[in-house]
């Protein structure tokens, strides 16, 4: 009778246990699923603020617009004036960088670095953790006053920048508020945090992003997001053509 | 041949206006002897300087297509080996190289740099190319992640013997990696030239662009005899080649040395793999094509100036012809013909336009000399154009006969008018008249 007492115990308790085990590649979905608009576009003014010790700080505003769907941005410089017309775009896997001196685009990468800063061309991408990351551990603690799940990811392909990231997210609502950023040899090459969100249409934004390089102190850049606006963008802004006749 | 003499003798009778005239053209010569033995001399030292610094003359590479990105990868050699052995290298002349471009990182400063994967043994190649003692290199070589680089980046980073330091690049699929390294040797360079490359274990390299395994590497480099062997010896590996691989097409120069390794191409699909073979000339053609078209820039200078020149050489023949009418008119009715008073008067056209060529070459030549001593150093951007610190002067035997026709020609020309009329005097006429 007490063995058959035990064994129940011992049933509830790892059936209890199941229920309890956190979905950590669950997370990196709904994490994707938090961020990404999928039946709408999204446009908003962006301000990229980047210190690199022995230089001015560099203050420059740009116009970003994203369809998810579609895995296409569009980011046009507005300032300073030196910059101005200079845009990225990026359709499926191809981005261009559009150069109004010479009127040209000239293919790039999605791994390069924004326009000199600490932000990268794929940071302005939908999120796509669940399909480009697995996770390799993960388990619960405290950023700040914040209770979130600590992971810890490898990427599943090399069409990703980093191979491999750590990510803080809260658990109540799988809000990422700061990722590192790893090399292939596990050096840690960034630090990411992620502030002040805006919850938009049952999506949350990040409206103040701030990259830090781990490798060269000092240097980093804070990105402000303003002027939110969630709908539907002209086809034709995803195009090449529209980034030319604007950039004049 | 008389008339030649007599024309020489004419010459000299005025040598102040034959000396004058002469000089006229020997400043368009001058000039464009000038321009065409620095481009042409330039050209060349990059060319020899870019392939002491990328080692070697022709260069093979292997593109493999992966999705929509291409990468440049040599995992199995074998067939390409065989194939470029039997054209007669051998493995002195070969390097296999992978070549990483990062930024070097120590103490807050940054400084870009390709860091080349070499042999990291007492016996490597290296050792000879940067003139490093025994005991040092030996003593370089046992650390497994040291670097040799040179004056120029230690004093950049301000690093010495023994620090650590960061090299932050990508992997051959463009993801983010960084190596560290210990400074096992520093060389006396200190040309900025220098400045651009480092040197470390191979087998390191490998591991930071994580090429599939260690004996993978980016590039096949040959070194020829001489840089002129590199296109005859390119079109014949590559008919070579051609029966075994798909051969990817020409394209632009790769002279801004890219900070990424991966090379995406978007301009020509394939599928599968296919072999790239490039030399040094196809690196900077467009160094090559500005120096062409300096040359038919320098060319069409000269015709300017010879046009002007021509000018005066027309009326000084006018004003020769009005000189010696009188004389002319006494050759006339000695028995002298049209032709051959004629025939005098180009011929002195002619060797006027010959002095003209020599002294502007022989002032070319002066200039060359003089220029060829200053020594503008080692340490400026512009050493890669440099011999050492010194100007390069390279004189082109064809260039230098189109000019010499070109302004025989023209001079030629210029007093065909005088001539012709000269020609058709009277010699009563001639005699009768005086200025």
């Amino acid at each position: 009778m007490k063995k058959i007492v035990f064994a129940a115990m011992f049933a509830a308790s790892v059936a209890a246990l199941s229920a309890q085990a956190v979905d950590y590649q669950g997370i990196l979905a709904k994490i994707d699923e938090m961020a990404n608009f999928q039946n709408q576009d999204i446009s908003m003014s962006v301000t990229l603020v980047t210190d690199k010790p022995g230089s001015d700080r560099s203050v420059k505003k740009a116009k970003f617009f994203r369809r998810d769907r579609d895995d296409a941005f569009l980011m046009l410089i507005e300032q300073p004036d030196v910059n101005k017309g200079e845009g990225y775009l990026k359709v499926d896997d191809n981005l261009w960088f559009y150069d109004p001196n010479t009127r040209a685009f000239s293919h790039t990468s999605i791994k390069e670095k924004f326009s000199d800063s600490q932000a990268n061309n794929d940071d302005f991408s939908s999120s796509k953790m669940a399909v480009d990351y697995k996770v390799v551990t993960g388990e619960e603690a405290k950023l700040g006053k914040f209770d979130v799940y600590v992971l810890t990811l490898e990427a599943t392909s090399d069409k990703v920048t980093y191979p491999m990231e750590k990510i803080w997210v809260t658990r109540d609502k799988t809000l990422v508020l700061k990722t590192e950023d790893y090399s292939l040899s596990k050096r840690l090459m960034r630090t990411s945090l992620f502030t002040n969100y805006q919850q938009i249409n049952g999506r949350y934004i990040p409206l103040t992003q701030l990259y830090v390089d781990n490798l060269n102190v000092g240097e980093k850049t804070q990105m402000t997001m303003a002027d939110v606006n969630i709908g539907t963008i002209p086809d034709t802004v995803f195009t090449k053509s529209y980034v030319e006749r604007v950039s004049k | 041949m008389k008339f030649a003499s007599i024309a020489l003798r004419n010459l000299t009778r005025q040598k102040r206006r034959s000396l004058l005239l002469a000089g006229a053209i020997a400043v368009g010569i001058f000039i464009v002897t000038l321009v065409n033995a620095f481009t042409a001399g330039t050209v060349q030292v990059l060319k020899e300087n870019m392939a002491d610094l990328i080692g070697g003359h022709v260069f093979v590479t292997v593109q493999h297509k992966e999705g929509d990105k291409t990468i440049d990868l040599i995992s199995d050699d074998a067939k390409l080996m065989g194939v470029v052995k039997s054209l007669g290298i051998t493995d002195a002349m070969l390097s296999k190289t992978v070549d990483l471009s990062g930024t070097l990182i120590f103490n807050g400063k940054t400084t870009a740099q390709i860091m080349v994967g070499a042999k990291w043994t007492p016996d490597s190649g290296i050792k000879a190319k940067l003139a490093i003692a025994d005991g040092d290199f030996a003593k370089a070589v046992a650390i497994p992640n040291g670097v040799i680089l040179s004056k120029k980046t230690a004093d950049t980073l301000k690093l010495q013997l023994g620090d650590s330091l960061l090299l932050k690049c990508k992997t051959v699929t463009g993801q983010e990696n960084v190596g560290e390294f210990v400074i096992g040797y520093i060389t006396s360079d200190t040309s900025q030239f220098g400045g651009m490359v480092a040197f470390a274990n191979r087998d390191y390299i490998n591991q930071l662009a994580n090429l599939p395994n260690l004996s993978s590497y980016l590039t096949l480099r040959v070194r020829l005899a001489s840089l002129e062997e590199a296109p005859a010896f390119a079109a014949r590996l590559e008919a070579e080649l051609a029966k075994q691989y798909q051969i990817a097409p020409k394209e632009a120069s790769m002279m801004s040395m890219d900070a990424n390794v991966i090379k995406v191409n978007q301009t020509s699909e394939f599928k599968g793999e296919r072999v790239k073979v490039e030399t040094i000339n196809d690196m900077l053609s467009e160094i090559t094509s500005l120096s062409t078209g300096l040359a038919i820039a320098s060319l069409i200078m000269l015709v300017f100036l010879l046009l002007i020149t021509m000018i005066g050489i027309a009326n000084t023949f006018r004003m020769i012809l009005y000189e010696r009418i009188q004389e002319i008119g006494a050759m006339r009715a000695l028995g002298m013909q049209r032709g051959e008073v004629r025939t005098i008067m180009l011929y002195e056209a002619v060797f006027l336009s010959l002095l003209g060529v020599v002294l502007g070459v022989a002032l070319a030549g002066l200039a060359m000399l003089g220029l060829g001593i200053v020594n503008f150093g080692t340490d400026s951007l512009f050493a890669i154009l440099l011999n050492n610190g010194h100007l390069s002067f390279r004189f082109d035997a064809a260039s230098m006969l189109i000019s010499t026709v070109l302004v025989v020609v023209f001079t030629w020309f210029a007093a065909l008018g005088p001539s012709n009329k000269a020609a058709r005097l009277l010699p009563a006429d001639a005699l009768r008249t005086s200025y």
